[in-house]
């Protein structure tokens, strides 16, 4: 529970300076914020209200302070440029990147897992080494050459999967998953790659530990031994580079999203930055960095349960 | 007006300036503001005559009723209200589906009406009367009369938006004779005023809104109009869904059953949707689009340079301030116009697309186009004795100055290739980025040297009075809608001419006067006239057919008018 409590209040904090930082953004702009979101042609009057709305007349951690007290009632603003409020907008496009990272990252451990765990029971050997050259490959694309190869290929010429944007899943199940197969391949493919190396990695070391031996002395088979004997105490580095791994997602993210048109956060933010609609980029900026460091959070958490020896070593 | 990026991002910093300009990008161009090869006038139009390609888009078959259409947009607006947002291509496409416009323009470059059942002046052009058609109501039943007319032009002319180009509207009021028409009082002649009122770039004010939704005060997120096609739901820069107005006043109108309206901002991932059958038919705003689309016999493909354009187009240029040192000397804009590399910038930077010689604001074939004297080809040895000439005035020292560009790759790559003209003859060029934001609010204020930028797209040459005005010259650190503030009173002397004028050959005569005296002044360095189009998968019908209320062909869709959804259908 002290782990739990320390990693809460170190969560606290780093939330705390993100959401400075995040905020702080509005206050690097040059001139007059008020009227870079209301444009060139603002009234006095409009820039004197937007300037009291956004409490800009208060020294900055005021202004802060009744910032932050927003966004913890989901009061992000209002999009200059839509009207539309920006934390309705986040909570709908939310979904759509999650969806994505879900499923990419379901794609990639259900891929590298098996390559990993196949790769390490022959190291060296053939299957080992066509994983290994497969994985240096893939990890030598850029996720936007991945993208435009996949579009090429499974959009305009096959017409396996749309090019661009999203269905909904309540609306259809199948177009929904057909329309997020692409972003998600995407993605995967970075992290699959990694995966795979990491996990063959921490695998092989595993394999040469007593207890294996020991299981293998008692003739257990290798399939046994390799599923519940070998593979969880091997998840333990894999499981830190999945959840590090989230920030390259989210960047990656950010490219997919725009390049496949996919109404997530990424597309909302990329598309914000253009339009210059700062409160927008604002609030995407602290939803992304606080979903990055709650999901570094609960992967901390993780540990204990994967490894015992961690629980111990803390008390 | 702006930076040759993005129209949409320049419209949306311009407000005051957005009543009557069109932006394009350098690097993609505008459609319904730029026009390639031709252009009209009020009273005339001599153009030059159209391609072969007069028939795509455009069918001779039997409308079919039902089916969604989905298409994929460049760009994505700030909202729906003609007196609030900006809109460019792509919000005059949504307008023409959500509202209906008064008048549209037709192929002889004159205005007929199509919401309103007549559009009328008193002889010397003071007095203008929209008469309303009967009948029709607003999608939520309220009535459209001369009262909703006024409604809307009050509404325009109290806006920051189009107020601007409404100065001269002296007073709006029902007609005491008659409940449908709302009289409109100028303070002075108006000749070309009906041009305002086909919805072109810089005439939001022709589409009429409700003005029960005025008083809500929601329009740009709600809104309401007479349109084909009813507001369903707008997510931005996801999609915008329309319905089939079932009460529509046109019989038998629209064909289709809902559209879905995609922002799909990257260019290649448009044509992506596009080949993927995404979407039926997509904006082509990339010189890649227009070369991919004009090499695939599969698609029906139509760019401005294909037809017959009625109206201004937006050229690509860059705008000189011309009170800043060292440029307010005019030998260094003289050589600067002759170090400028038309051909190799639209090359290089545009890989081809696009058209030049460019030596004013209309081009070739246009009626008000007339030689200018402009150097539209480099003479580099002219320039460097022009830039001399000034050293020797100014103790031996080089013409220093910063050009301004936004961020966008495309436009940097075109300015950075001036820049090596410029230095070349001895200037001394730095650029200066600026994000898109501050682009337009520093050449308000006078804060820049020079600047790449586009403009000028209109049915009419009066739109652009506010523009080139001397009356609308500030002061460096003022706001001034004339941006390159060039002050010549002989400039002046000819838009008013131009705007009283009932003679179309002396308007004729003081819009090519302007032109030359441009080329004299040279606040504007002219570099291309960009290339866009619209690509259709062939089962769209009818996407590129403008007509009247009564079936009377109109102005293409290039023609500063935006393409009819009330005419589109599916063929099975």
């Amino acid at each position: 529970m002290r782990f739990i409590g320390r990693r809460l209040v170190a969560l606290a904090a780093v939330l705390l300076v993100v959401t400075i930082l995040s905020y702080g953004l509005i206050s690097l702009l040059p001139g007059d914020p008020a009227i870079l979101i209301l444009g060139p042609n603002a009234t006095p009057k409009a820039v004197a209200q937007i300037r009291e709305q956004l409490h800009l007349n208060d020294p900055f951690f005021v202004q802060y302070w009744h910032w932050l007290g927003g966004i913890l009632h989901g009061d992000f603003g209002i999009s200059y440029l839509t009207k539309q409020s920006v934390g309705h907008t986040l909570l709908t496009r939310l979904p759509v990147t999650l969806e994505i990272l879900l499923v990419s990252q379901v794609m990639a451990l259900a891929i590298s897992i098996p390559l990993g765990i196949i790769s390490a029971m022959r190291p060296n050997g053939i299957l080992d080494r066509a994983v290994t050259g497969g994985a240096f490959l893939v990890l030598s694309l850029p996720s936007f050459i991945v993208a435009v190869l996949l579009v090429y290929l499974f959009a305009v010429h096959w017409h396996f999967f749309p090019a661009t944007g999203y269905t909904n899943f309540r609306d259809d199940p199948l177009q929904n998953l057909k329309s997020v197969f692409l972003p998600a391949v995407t993605l995967a493919v970075g992290s699959l790659a990694v995966y795979v190396r990491v996990l063959r990695a921490e695998m092989i070391a595993t394999l040469q530990e007593d207890f294996v031996m020991v299981a293998r002395a008692k003739g257990l088979s290798t399939s046994y031994i390799l599923l519940r004997h070998a593979f969880r105490p091997s998840t333990f580095t894999l499981t830190t580079v999945a959840g590090l791994n989230i920030g390259a997602l989210i960047g990656g993210a950010f490219i997919v999203e725009y390049i496949f048109a996919v109404p997530g956060i990424g597309y909302y933010t990329v598309t914000s930055i253009y339009q210059r609609d700062y409160l927008a980029v604002q609030g995407a900026v602290v939803v992304v960095a606080a979903g990055f460091v709650v999901v570094n959070f609960l992967v901390d958490m993780l540990y204990p349960l994967l490894d015992p020896r961690t629980r111990h070593a803390r008390a | 007006m702006v930076a040759p990026m993005d129209r949409r991002k320049f419209l949306t910093g311009s407000a005051k300036a957005a009543a009557a300009v069109a932006a394009v990008g350098a690097g993609g161009s505008l459609l319904a503001a730029c026009g390639g090869s031709s252009g009209g006038s009020k009273k005339s139009a001599n153009n030059t005559p159209s391609t072969n390609a007069a028939n795509i888009g455009i069918s001779s078959e039997t409308p079919r009723a039902g089916g969604t259409l989905k298409m994929g947009m460049w760009s994505e607006i700030d909202g729906f209200d003609p007196a609030a947002n900006h809109w460019d291509a792509t919000g005059l496409i949504y307008a023409h589906t959500i509202y209906d416009a008064l008048g549209i323009l037709m192929d002889d470059g004159t205005v007929a009406p199509y919401l309103a059942k007549s559009i009328e002046h008193n002889a010397d052009y003071t007095v203008w009367t929209i008469t309303a058609r009967d009948g029709i109501k607003f999608h939520d039943g309220e009535a459209f009369d001369g009262a909703a007319i006024v409604a809307n032009v009050t509404t325009m002319q109290k806006s920051a938006l189009a107020g601007p180009a409404l100065l001269n509207l002296k007073s709006a009021a029902v007609s005491p004779s008659d409940p449908q028409a709302a009289v409109l009082t100028m303070h002075e002649s108006w000749v070309p005023f009906d041009t305002y009122l086909t919805g072109a770039i810089g005439g939001q004010m022709a589409y009429m809104v409700s003005p029960a939704a005025i008083k809500k005060g929601n329009v740009s997120t709600q809104p309401v109009g007479t349109g084909p096609f009813i507001f369903v739901e707008w997510k931005p820069n996801d999609h915008l869904s329309v319905k089939k107005n079932p009460t529509y006043w046109q019989q038998g109108k629209p064909h289709l059953d809902a559209i879905e309206f995609r922002p799909i901002a990257d260019s290649q991932s448009r044509e992506n949707a596009f080949k993927a059958g995404d979407v039926d038919i997509i904006m082509a705003t990339s010189a890649d689009n227009v070369l991919d689309f004009k090499a695939d016999k599969n698609v029906d493909f139509l760019t401005n340079t294909m037809v017959k354009v009625i109206g201004e187009p937006s050229p690509v240029f860059f705008q000189v301030n011309c009170v800043s040192e060292p440029l307010k000397d005019v030998r260094l804009r003289q050589a600067l116009a002759y170090a400028t590399d038309q051909a190799k910038l639209v090359k290089v930077a545009e890989k081809g697309v696009g058209e030049y010689p460019v030596s004013g604001p209309w081009p070739k074939g246009n009626v008000y186009h007339t030689d200018t004297g402009y150097p539209t080809t480099p003479d580099t040895a002219k320039a460097k004795q022009l830039v001399d000439a000034w050293s020797k005035d100014n103790g031996g020292k080089k013409p220093a100055f910063h050009v301004g560009s936004t961020p966008d790759p495309s436009t940097l790559q075109l300015v950075t290739l001036a820049q090596a003209m410029w230095n070349a003859v001895g200037f001394d060029v730095q650029i200066d980025q600026v994000e898109q934001a501050q682009y337009i609010t520093k050449a308000l204020v006078g804060d820049y040297d020079c600047y790449i930028w586009t403009q000028f797209a209109c049915p009419d040459p009066d739109a652009n009075y506010i523009w080139w005005s001397t009356l609308t010259v500030g002061k460096v650190g003022a706001l001034s809608l004339n941006f390159a503030r060039n002050s010549d009173e002989e400039i002046q002397k000819q838009l008013e001419i131009g705007r009283t004028s009932t003679d179309q050959t002396k308007r004729v005569a003081a819009y090519q006067e302007i032109s030359k005296l441009f080329a004299k002044d040279l606040p504007y360095i002219w570099i291309y006239f960009p290339e866009s189009g619209i690509a259709s998968s062939p089962k769209v019908q009818n996407w590129a057919k403008t007509q009247t209320p009564e079936g009377k062909p109109a102005a293409n869709i290039f023609s500063n008018q935006s393409p009819y959804t009330v005419e589109w259908w599916l063929k099975a």
